[in-house]
């Protein structure tokens, strides 16, 4: 009993002895996530404000501009200057110095005052839909404005929609891109690093021969295993630990539900990454191709975890795939918890699916391990 | 030469690997007793590895068995695995470790007190002489040091039965000379010990050899024994002035015949002495370079080695 306690612990020792030697690796694991999440933190951002905006105007008036002003007020514009004919305007859009022009009829001013119907024309840059598509919705909700008021005159104070729908924004009321997107971060980031700090701590043993030595030796291969899976398990804890503090007072995302059902909920999620990382060392030959094969497997988990696109938008047998993701059962339980604030009923499902793929994928891996060496 | 019964360390039967449609080893019979230093020989890829892999159970036969210790290998591979020292082909120790942690963790692996490892590691550290190398990183010792080490994690648990695969590959002659010295001490103990190489010369340090060759064991004796059973036909040993010459003057002379250089003799087989040497005396004169002597001498390793190789590929 005392001799295979000290065998677990020699090597969990070991492997702690690896780790604090490797600087390089260790800096690594604790810059990575702090500049991932400031980076991506600050740069995704799907809410697209300060479009550059030019103006066509052949008859410029305090009617045109109110009109120009009231597209800047919405935040979603930013006046770039007055230009002179479309040709000015394709130019620009062509050299990416604007991303917008509204275009004026030369007999804006007179139409406006007798309350006409008179075309104003919004030429956007859709190459990025994500970012034309807001600034379309806006021009659509400035011109119902503007409309009733000609329609309405100063009554529109008074005035009551026959239809009125009323949008509420449960969990994220304010529309924060960071409460949606950093915790989503986190899962991807602590993914990236327990897959790939697995899988090449055991492809090193193999790649310099001292898979052999251990293998020879009395070390059972669960030993083995766990052993490897322990100092990156500690490591991912202290990871997140950083990147929620990381989160909290830069982003100012709170986490609304237990933190303490967040870390064990964290646990299945990690068994999975643990096992593919030694899944995929069980199949790479050395360390460059540990790293191919992690790569290979983080793409599809970044594209159709629901990180960034949501699952229900696409098509049916993608989402099929969507589902064999670890990472998509894992986001809906860290943006579950930070979010909306839920608890372990709720993702029950979540937690079972993410606790079933990590005892298979581990037992898989412990298999697989014995008979590689051949 | 068979080992004494109750002196069976380890004993493989009909070992066969086939890896694909190449069968590397095949149908090896393997007998090692207590105390005996076997020289496990043969050329880069006859198979010495594969079948050293699967005599401690790393790699699976395709038939065969193999006990050691009394134990079935395949059957209890962790009571043999507790009890066998092993040393790898390639260095196998951790570089970014220091000597100490290295030990540390091997010893750490097997059935013993706390207290004995202590001690232990010091014996073993005593004994290859790195006592002063402690706390230095593994990755910066020298080749012959690294060996050393290795040599030492294989044997800090007291193992009842050591192999070593090609444990002087690459080392210095001193550190060679000084690993062997080690050995005989070890064996000296009363241990099993096995040893692979592809040089000759070790070979002579053992009590027993065994030759393979292309998966299969083509001699195995006592280095004399061998010598004398294996070796058909007498050695010339010619010694002259420029040997470079000498020598492929008698290879065009015998194009079929074991002519090899032995330091800055050539060693040449033939079936006659008297006759073979007037024939050598005529052609040195020929061509002109001067013959210091000539004499009969007994065959080194490396001569019977050469002729079985060369019965083999017949």
């Amino acid at each position: 009993m005392v001799i295979r306690t000290r065998r677990l612990f020699r090597m969990i020792w070991k492997e702690m002895v690896h780790l604090k030697r490797d600087r390089v690796s260790l800096t690594m694991m604790i810059a990575l996530p702090v500049v991932q999440l400031t980076l991506f933190g600050y740069a995704i951002n799907t809410e697209v404000k300060n479009l550059s905006l030019v103006v066509i105007d052949p008859n410029p008036s305090s009617d045109s501009r109110y009109i120009v002003e009231s597209f800047v007020n919405t935040g979603y514009f930013r006046f770039a200057g007055y230009i002179n004919c479309y040709d000015e305007l394709r130019l620009l859009l062509d050299e990416n110095k604007v991303r917008a022009g509204l275009v004026f009829p030369p007999d804006f001013k007179s139409r406006f005052r007798a309350n006409k119907s008179v075309s104003v024309q919004l030429i956007v840059d859709a190459t990025d839909p994500l970012a034309s598509r807001s600034a379309i919705a806006t021009a659509r909700a400035l011109g119902l404005h503007h409309s009733l008021r000609m329609k309405m005159g100063e009554s529109i104070a008074g005035f009551e929609m026959p239809l009125d729908i009323r949008v509420r924004g449960w969990y994220n009321p304010d529309m924060r891109s960071a409460d949606f997107m950093v915790p989503g971060l986190i899962g991807v980031i602590i993914q990236l690093i327990t897959v790939l700090v697995t899988a090449l701590s055991v492809v090193r043993e193999r790649e310099f021969g001292t898979m052999e030595q251990l293998l020879a030796s009395p070390l059972r291969r669960w030993e083995i295993v766990v052993g490897k899976l322990t100092p990156p398990l500690i490591t991912t804890y202290i990871i997140i630990t950083i990147s929620l503090l990381l989160a909290y007072f830069v982003f100012g995302v709170a986490i609304k539900g237990n933190i303490i059902l967040l870390y064990f909920l964290t646990f299945p999620f990690l068994l999975v990454a643990l096992g593919i990382g030694i899944f995929i060392s069980t199949i790479a030959k050395n360390q460059l191709q540990a790293m191919q094969m992690s790569f290979f497997f983080f793409l599809p988990s970044i594209m159709l975890s629901g990180f960034i696109f949501p699952i229900d938008a696409m098509p049916n047998v993608i989402r099929q795939i969507c589902y064999a993701i670890p990472l998509t059962y894992f986001l809906n339980i860290i943006r579950g918890i930070i979010v909306k604030g839920v608890g372990l009923y709720e993702l029950r499902l979540d937690t079972l699916v993410l606790l079933t793929m990590g005892v298979l994928v581990i037992t898989l891996s412990i298999m697989r391990m014995g008979k590689r060496l051949g | 030469m068979p080992v004494d019964e109750s002196d069976v360390v380890l004993r493989a039967r009909g070992l066969i690997k086939d890896f694909g449609d190449l069968r590397a080893v095949d149908g090896v019979d393997l007998t090692i007793g207590w105390g005996e230093i076997y020289g496990f020989l043969g050329p880069n890829g006859a198979g010495k590895s594969t079948t050293v892999r699967m005599l401690i159970g790393l790699l699976q036969p395709t038939a065969g068995s193999v006990e050691i210790l009394g134990y079935d290998v395949f059957g209890d591979p962790f009571l043999v695995k507790d009890r066998i020292g092993y040393m790898p082909q390639h260095f196998s120790l951790y570089n970014d470790l220091t000597v100490m942690e290295n030990l540390r963790f091997y010893s750490g692996l097997y059935d013993m007190t706390d207290k004995s490892i202590g001690e232990r590691i010091d014996e073993v550290l005593e004994m290859v002489e790195l006592n002063n190398f402690r706390e230095h990183i593994t990755g910066n010792l020298s080749g012959g040091m690294k060996q050393k080490l290795a040599l030492a994690c294989a044997l800090v648990h007291s193992p009842e039965f050591l192999i070593l695969d090609e444990p002087t590959a690459g080392i210095d002659p001193l550190t060679r000379r000084r690993l062997w010295e080690y050995l005989y001490e070890i064996g000296s103990e009363g241990i099993a010990i096995m040893v692979t190489t592809h040089y000759l010369d070790e070979a002579e340090h053992c009590n027993r050899i065994g030759v393979i060759y292309r998966g299969k064991i083509v001699a195995e004796g006592t280095p004399s024994w061998i010598k004398e059973v294996c070796f058909t036909g007498n050695v010339l040993s010619i010694e002259t002035d420029d040997w470079r010459r000498a020598f492929y003057t008698l290879k065009q002379l015998y194009p079929e015949g074991d002519i090899m250089l032995f330091g800055t003799d050539v060693h040449l087989v033939v079936d006659d002495i008297k006759e073979g040497e007037k024939k050598v005396r005529e052609v040195m004169k020929e061509e002109g370079i001067r013959v210091n002597n000539i004499y009969p001498a007994s065959p080194t390793l490396e001569d019977v080695f050469i002729q079985l190789q060369k019965d083999m590929e017949e």
